[in-house]
């Protein structure tokens, strides 16, 4: 008998099973790509509840309970009953829990990297991405900068007192995406630290490493320091944004997932009364000048590559100087053809199953018409690398792309085609290439992230100044890393929406309000 | 579900494919992906090679002989849930074959990886099948490969079968022969008979569709033996690309009323070994340069679109009848047609009415140049306007009231039609009679007609009024003009255009 992880769903402190007792289990990723229509099938029998997952063997590694109406609901009112409790127990103690679940992640990290891979997550990306959690979202840096924004306040004659401060919107739902659940849900759960409460729905295909990390990491914590129950919920079941676009109990809507899905989802969440905060697509440009670092600027390129560039925060495309492009070109040319296929577990690799691999060639088909160079890729590949019709993986792309005429109209350059796939912009050199090239960048529509790879002080100063867009930009540093202190999430434009900036949750989960207290007799 | 097909075409009777695809016991010899197939008392029970495993179903089948129609659905296996048919028809001596399937799988977030392989597999199988018992086969449409990177390919907006919502997609384009441009589309009008078509409203459409006909673009490529454009040129691509060029229409520069005249779109390129057209809803196109115009530089491309069709629909009969100075001119319906109508004619010297259904517009009516505006809805406009206009343009489809139109006219007045239906209007002999007035039609215009128009708008700085669109707002675009809510024209920036995602 297999020793399975099976998790009820977590809502006001108690395990609820589904009334028809129905889980939705986790065969492992590794089934699926050695054997995929009797790993499917098996799926299916025990979603059905037609086999017992006990004695399924080791392709089954648990599951989680599915949630219906009814359990989505209660986990509504018992986050809306917890809030106003929960809001009043002093922010040095929540910042006490925050910096604790960080430590109590650190601790767990291993085994819910066992449960990321069984979900599909390469090992070598998985562990890492834990690691920035405890490191940044999670870390005293980030926390007490985030309680230093929280309350301000200023003493008036006779004892008075005026306050500014920034007080927790009550119930906030987060929703994460099924290609990053885990770090998602992680990040929700900071929301709780800004004196929320919050519940959490974890995707159908990837909900046990999500499930596990909050049960096993936030939960103890937040039982341990006597946090009122239902003050964080956790459950599995399809998409519940309509519900809690309509329930009187939600104040904030956590959204991550594709731009133009999430757009309409703003809208109605304002129409609704909602709060909504959006994770949204990135398009992430990096920028190499002539005299970058060229090894350390391709290698953050290459991150790219992670996950087959299913990730929002990862470089979607490249302005190459003239001078150095074609020496990057190369190392990247050499990078792509290093990254192999693989099973998750298996060290070294980096890529998964994609997606929407049409898009993969189409974007590149279209890029080759509109006058771009493929330099590397664009052959669908089986798990031990070969080439084949049938494959779930592509060979990462390396595409040239010359002037920015031909790059302002290019898909594969404008939006993000969340697949392997890196055009180089190379322009023409020019005596106001520089400013151009912040122009491009600003233009971009959407707002995740930039990188910069310059030295020349002067310049670094005019990249700081003048780019203006995104939640983040990078100079000569990893593109993706989440840096304590700094954000990890958030953008503008496309990846923002209207309201969007750089994401603290304790930030966004909150509202301004000044509190006036006079003592001196009213003048 | 997603329903994922295949068309073939195979040049033997269609009675004859249908009998072999009632006989799945020979499917295995016929396609390497089928491991098996053996009758049970269930059903069919298939193996299918899947990525060097099996996938397996037991199918119940059933036969409609009179439709040519053959039904299956999975009553076991290894998928959630599993369904399709296989369609056979007549066309011309041979026939055509179409092979649908649906399915669902288990593993929702790696579906997207899963499933389009699967369905390459179960596809490639039933072409495979066609190809070895009923063959030999030729794939009309549905991929069965990857798309390889190629100059030739175009993204582009279709609609897979009429009245279904537009998606995107890829397309090929043909290469380049020596009188060909290839041409970057910049912008793609909405012309009303796009949602005509798409519709399948006028009963010969072609599908999949690639809609589109106020092309403008800029010129990337010109094929040896080309001289009337260079590359870097701006340019246009209207209604029609091909026609006979050796009848008398042709010989008179009207190439628009060649019996053989090719159309843009939904049709088949006869002088081009048969290709089907696909339109400007699309990131490229290639054309043969008699068929492609000039764009003159003081025309901005997104309002120079529209000109390839409502521009000169109405420059045309405005020509052909004499509009100009002591003229008057009459423009029945103000929209994507009849707001060019009412610039150009007014450009023309004409002195123009509107006649519109209400007064709703009628500021926008004088601004673009019309002297009087008046609402057909009101009765009184009948009786003050009687016998007033030398020309009516009629841009309305399927006008219900032709005879009181007619009594519009002065005598050896011409009221023109211009809006396609394909409704048969009734007219009364009477109204035709009483001033020997006459009731015309016009379509479009010949290429030099054409190139003249576009000229005379750039010297009259006449351009479409228009709301610039992404590419997925088409659909949106469609509804909003069959309410008829766009002033004036659609015009799509074809570079949103992205891969299905």
């Amino acid at each position: 008998m297999n020793d399975l992880l099976m998790y009820p769903a977590y809502i006001d402190g108690k395990d609820v099973e589904h009334p028809q007792g129905r889980y939705v289990h986790t065969v492992t990723a590794r089934a699926v790509l050695e054997d995929t229509m009797p790993a499917l099938a098996l799926k299916r029998d025990l979603d059905a509840g037609l086999t017992d997952p006990r004695t399924a063997g080791p392709a089954v590694v648990g599951g989680c309970a599915l949630a219906d109406d009814r359990m989505a609901t209660d986990a509504l009112e018992a986050a809306a009953r917890a809030a106003p409790e929960w809001a009043r127990v002093p922010l040095r103690d929540r910042l006490e829990i925050g910096m604790r679940i960080g430590e109590r992640l650190r601790e767990k990290r291993d085994d819910i990297v066992e449960l990321l891979v069984a979900e599909g997550q390469p090992r070598d990306l998985a562990g890492p991405t834990l690691d920035e959690y405890w490191r940044a979202d999670f870390s005293a840096e980030t926390l007490t900068w985030c309680a230093s924004q929280m309350q301000t306040t200023k003493h008036r004659g006779c004892g008075g007192q005026a306050i500014v401060r920034r007080v927790p919107d009550g119930v906030v739902c987060v929703n994460p995406p099924q290609n990053a659940s885990t770090p998602n849900a992680l990040f929700g759960a900071t929301a709780l630290l800004a004196g929320n409460a919050v519940v959490v729905r974890a995707p159908r295909g990837v909900p046990l490493a999500t499930t596990h990390a909050l049960r096993e990491v936030v939960v103890p914590v937040l039982e341990e320091a006597g946090a009122p129950t239902g003050v964080l919920n956790i459950l599995c079941g399809p998409p519940m944004t309509d519900l809690w676009l309509t329930s009187p109990h939600v104040n904030d809507i956590v959204y991550v997932g594709g731009s133009a899905k999430g757009l309409e989802f703003e809208r109605a969440a304002i129409a609704a009364g909602k709060k909504p905060v959006l994770e949204l697509a990135g398009n992430d440009c990096v920028v190499v000048w002539a005299d970058a670092d060229l090894d350390s600027a391709a290698a953050a390129i290459t991150e790219n590559f992670r996950q087959s560039g299913q990730i929002c925060n990862i470089p979607n495309h490249v302005i190459a100087h003239p001078a150095i492009a074609d020496a990057l070109l190369e190392k990247l040319v050499a990078a792509a053809a290093a990254t192999k296929p693989g099973y998750p577990d298996e060290p070294g690799v980096v890529l998964t199953p994609v997606l929407m691999a049409d898009a993969y060639f189409a974007d590149i088909a279209d890029a080759v018409r509109r006058g771009a160079t493929l330099l590397h890729g664009g052959r669908r590949l089986e798990v031990d690398g070969t080439p084949s019709d049938t494959g779930f993986f592509v060979e990462p792309a390396v595409l040239r792309v010359d002037g920015f005429d031909r790059a302002r109209d290019m898909p594969a350059v404008r939006e993000e085609t969340f697949s392997p796939l890196l055009p180089v912009v190379v322009p023409e050199e020019h005596d106001g290439l520089f400013d151009e090239i912040v122009r491009f960048v600003n233009a971009n529509r959407y707002g995740l992230r930039n990188s910069f790879w310059v030295q020349d002080e002067s310049l670094v100063a005019e990249v700081a100044a003048g780019v203006t867009s995104g939640g983040v930009v990078n100079i000569n540093d990893s593109h993706s890393a989440f840096r304590p202190f700094l954000p990890t999430h958030g953008g503008t434009g496309l990846t923002g929406g209207v309201f969007g900036e750089a994401n603290y949750l304790m930030l966004r989960t909150t509202h301004l309000q000044g509190v006036n207290i006079n003592r001196g007799g009213a003048r | 579900m997603n329903e994922h097909s295949v068309v073939l075409r195979t040049p033997r009777p269609a009675d004859e494919v249908f009998d072999q695809l009632l006989h799945p016991g020979r499917f295995a010899d016929a396609a390497t992906d089928i491991e098996s197939v053996a009758p049970s008392d269930d059903g069919d029970r298939y193996a299918l090679r899947f990525r060097g495993g099996l996938a397996r179903w037991t199918q119940r089948t059933e036969a409609d002989h009179d439709a040519r129609v053959v039904r299956f659905q999975q009553v076991s296996g290894d998928f959630v849930d599993f369904g399709g048919a296989w369609e056979v028809e007549p066309d011309g001596t041979g026939s055509r074959v179409v092979h649908r399937v649906a399915f669902r799988t288990s593993v929702p977030h790696l579906a997207g990886a899963i499933e389009p392989v699967l369905a390459r597999v179960l596809l490639r199988a039933a072409a495979d099948v066609v190809d070895a018992l009923a063959g030999p086969a030729e794939l009309l449409s549905g991929a069965l490969t990857d798309q390889k990177p190629s100059e030739h390919t175009a993204l582009a907006y279709a609609a897979p079968s009429a009245g279904a919502p537009l998606q995107p997609t890829t397309i090929p384009r043909r290469p380049l022969g020596p009188n060909d441009v290839a041409i970057d589309i910049r912008y793609c009008g909405v012309c009303h008979s796009d949602v005509h078509q798409v519709n399948g409203d006028w009963g010969r459409e072609l599908f999949p569709m690639v809609p589109g006909h106020e092309i403008a673009g800029v010129v990337t490529e010109i094929g040896p033996e080309v001289t009337r454009h260079a590359v870097g040129d701006r340019v246009g691509v209207g209604v029609i690309v091909n026609s006979c060029r050796s009848c008398d229409k042709c010989a008179d520069g009207m190439e628009q009323y060649c019996a053989d005249s090719v159309e843009t779109y939904s049709d088949v390129d006869s002088y081009q070994g048969g290709e089907r057209t696909r339109g400007g809803y699309s990131t490229h196109i290639v054309a043969d340069e008699h068929f492609v115009l000039r764009i003159p530089d003081a025309l901005p491309l997104e309002q120079a679109a529209p000109l390839l069709c409502a521009g000169i629909t109405t420059y045309s009969p405005l020509k052909h009848w004499q509009a100009g100075p002591g003229r008057k001119v009459a423009v029945v319906g103000l929209g994507g047609l009849g707001h060019l109508a009412v610039k150009i004619a007014h450009a023309m010297g004409a002195e123009v009415t509107v006649l519109s259904r209400s007064l709703r517009k009628k500021d926008d009516g004088l601004r673009l140049g019309a002297a009087h505006y008046h609402a057909t809805e009101d009765p009184a406009t009948f009786e003050q306007l009687a016998g007033t206009f030398d020309l009516i343009l009629c841009t309305v489809s399927g006008l219900s009231d032709v005879d009181s139109h007619l009594t519009l006219l002065a005598n050896g007045g011409t009221m023109v039609c211009l809006g396609i239906t394909e409704e048969s209007m009734e007219v009364s002999v009477f109204s035709l009679l009483q001033g020997r007035t006459s009731l015309a039609g016009s379509q479009i215009g010949g290429m030099a007609e054409t190139q003249e128009m576009l000229d005379f708008c750039a010297e009259h700085g006449i351009g479409a009024e228009v709301e610039v669109i992404d590419a997925a707002q088409i659909n949106e675009a469609f509804e909003r003009v069959v309410a008829g809510d766009v002033r004036y024209r659609f015009v799509i920036d074809t570079a949103t255009m992205t891969a299905q995602r």
